[in-house]
């Protein structure tokens, strides 16, 4: 469900974009403030200036800032900058809130700030999780994950799934990318993409085209790479969320582990690679954690494209480390 | 037939001494306006579904905000009832900052489905995930038709956020608890289901007949 800011606002003259900005600085209450700011980056290309203040203005409640700071990370314009600084700042809320747009959207200068960010039981993995986002974009040495091997893993599934990939037309690929652009995520210039359907579920798998092409299977073996997201499709809106973050860390002698992770730096999938020739495969299982079902995902990628197997049980188990709820009066 | 609190009690699992504000209405706060008869009646002749209202990096939330969920709560009542539906026990749980795991602050509706996929209330109530931040344009996701195995695959309770307007929040918990209950979005401007908010806040007694059959409604 989403707030009818179109209805509210007509068409986006600059009158009504003049009223919604008055929503956002808190001078109007015809909306709820949360929703308008969290969708000016989508509506004013010239909303920058005012999520800046009010990301910046200790007078602003915290979660209203905390979403000032999710939509400078989604302008095409974003100011690092600004949300570096907040990485800083003293509320735990609004730091973690920017350590989590920095790993999505940082540069390489964007490690020296995490480096400072401070040491906190809430804040740490976040941190490792982001300077490690950045380090795969960027192939940068240190901040490295803990390895895929380390993590437990799901028993094999009992029964299968079948998955049909294809690349997706012109039309997909168009939906795919306009609503991934409106997250805060730094997406390779040029993908990649498939569609994944398996049983009522969609994705779409979507790759750094660079690395495909061309095709140097030999470069997996050595780098640090972020290699693209596994996209959730929506099946009401029809509209992708960025998903599982797809790593790769080279091991030499055409080997590499390869995990896909959450956005909070859980490990879903995780295994190995291996260069065969000129045909990159995988093999990459569930982790133990609460909700998953024994999965394995298997593929390759090669001159003949992309091939993929899902084999899943056909429910998931809950685990034993399920979170205990606190229970107040 | 007379309407007994006891009966209502009993029937939403209260027994002994109860609190009529914070146990028989499930209330966090201690609002005004509330009618203990008009409840009664509804959880004695209504079928009912029950609620977890889950607070999800609890520390963050003011008490403007329990007053929000409360009266969101009262007016997902009200609009129920307009097809014979209650909202019968409605029971408040926790997860902490740092359990969070950084889903308090919702990015985007993956990140929502996470939060229902890691967290169950062990019961055979509707597991409603309260956050103070969700970006973007989106402002509650819920699954269609959810399953009552709750440890089945798939999105397995609804995210709300909380948008700091009673009448905001209350349209947005209405409409994805009845997202779980089995109905889907109609263009309707009117219709509680139409996407956007806001919207009349009506149900047809087909949606209804649907919400009631669900396998978490109970008589």
């Amino acid at each position: 469900m989403s707030v009818d800011i179109k209805a509210f606002s007509g068409a986006l003259t600059a009158s009504t974009l003049s009223k919604l900005h008055a929503v956002a600085i808190g001078e109007s209450a015809e909306l709820p403030r949360m929703r308008v700011i969290a969708s000016l980056p989508l509506l004013d290309a010239n909303a920058r200036p005012n999520l800046v203040k009010i990301a910046g203005d200790t007078n602003v409640p915290i979660r209203l800032r905390k979403v000032a700071i999710h939509s400078l990370g989604r302008l095409k314009d974003r100011p690092l900058d600004v949300i570096q600084r907040h990485a800083l700042d003293s509320d735990v809320g609004i730091a973690a809130a920017a350590v989590k747009i920095l790993g999505r959207v940082g540069n390489a200068d964007s490690l020296s700030t995490l480096e400072r960010v401070r040491s906190d039981s809430i804040l740490k993995p976040r941190v490792a999780f982001a300077a490690a986002l950045i380090s795969h974009r960027f192939n940068l040495p240190g901040h490295e994950l803990p390895s895929v091997k380390s993590a437990t893993y799901l028993d094999l599934p009992r029964a299968t799934l079948s998955v049909k990939a294809r690349t997706t037309n012109a039309e997909e690929d168009a939906t795919i990318r306009s609503t991934l652009a409106q997250h805060a995520l730094a997406l390779p210039t040029a993908l990649a993409t498939w569609d994944l359907e398996c049983g009522k579920k969609r994705w779409a798998l979507v790759l750094d085209k660079s690395l495909l092409s061309p095709w140097k299977p030999d470069q997996f073996a050595t780098k640090k790479q972020y290699l693209g997201q596994l996209a959730t499709r929506n099946h009401v809106t029809g509209t992708y969320a960025p998903g599982l973050a797809f790593l790769a860390t080279g091991m030499g002698s055409g080997r590499l582990e390869v995990g896909m992770y959450r956005s909070s730096g859980q490990l879903i999938f995780g295994g190995e690679g291996h260069i065969e020739g000129e045909v990159f495969r995988f093999s990459m299982r569930a982790t133990d954690l609460p909700g998953a079902s024994a999965t394995v995902l298997e593929g390759s990628y090669g001159p003949s494209g992309l091939d993929l197997k899902i084999s899943s049980a056909v429910n998931r188990t809950r685990p034993a480390l399920q979170p205990s709820l606190t229970k107040i009066s | 037939m007379a309407l007994s609190l006891r009966n209502a009690a009993a029937k939403i699992g209260l027994s002994g001494n109860f609190s009529v504000i914070h146990d028989f209405f499930g209330c966090l706060t201690e609002p005004s306006g509330l009618s203990v008869m008009t409840q009664t009646d509804r959880v004695t002749s209504f079928r009912r579904v029950d609620m977890n209202m889950i607070r999800v990096g609890a520390e963050q939330f003011t008490f403007a905000d329990l007053q929000e969920i409360d009266a969101a709560v009262q007016n997902t009542r009200n609009m129920y009832a307009q097809v014979s539906l209650a909202v019968g026990r409605v029971l408040h749980w926790q997860i902490s900052n740092a359990e969070a795991n950084g889903y308090d602050d919702i990015g985007s509706d993956d990140e929502a489905s996470d939060l229902t996929d890691d967290w169950t209330v062990p019961n055979d109530a509707l597991d409603i995930f309260l956050v103070l931040t969700y970006a973007g344009s989106t402002i509650g996701l819920s699954a269609v038709d959810g399953s009552c195995n709750k440890d089945a695959k798939g999105m397995d309770g609804s995210v709300v956020a909380i948008e700091g307007s009673a009448n905001t929040t209350g349209f947005v918990l209405a409409h994805e608890a009845g997202h779980y209950l089995g109905l889907s979005h109609v263009n309707d401007g009117t219709n509680l289901m139409n996407p956007t908010v806001p919207n009349g806040g009506s149900l047809t007694s087909s949606q209804g007949s649907n919400m009631r059959d669900h396998c978490f409604v109970k008589a």
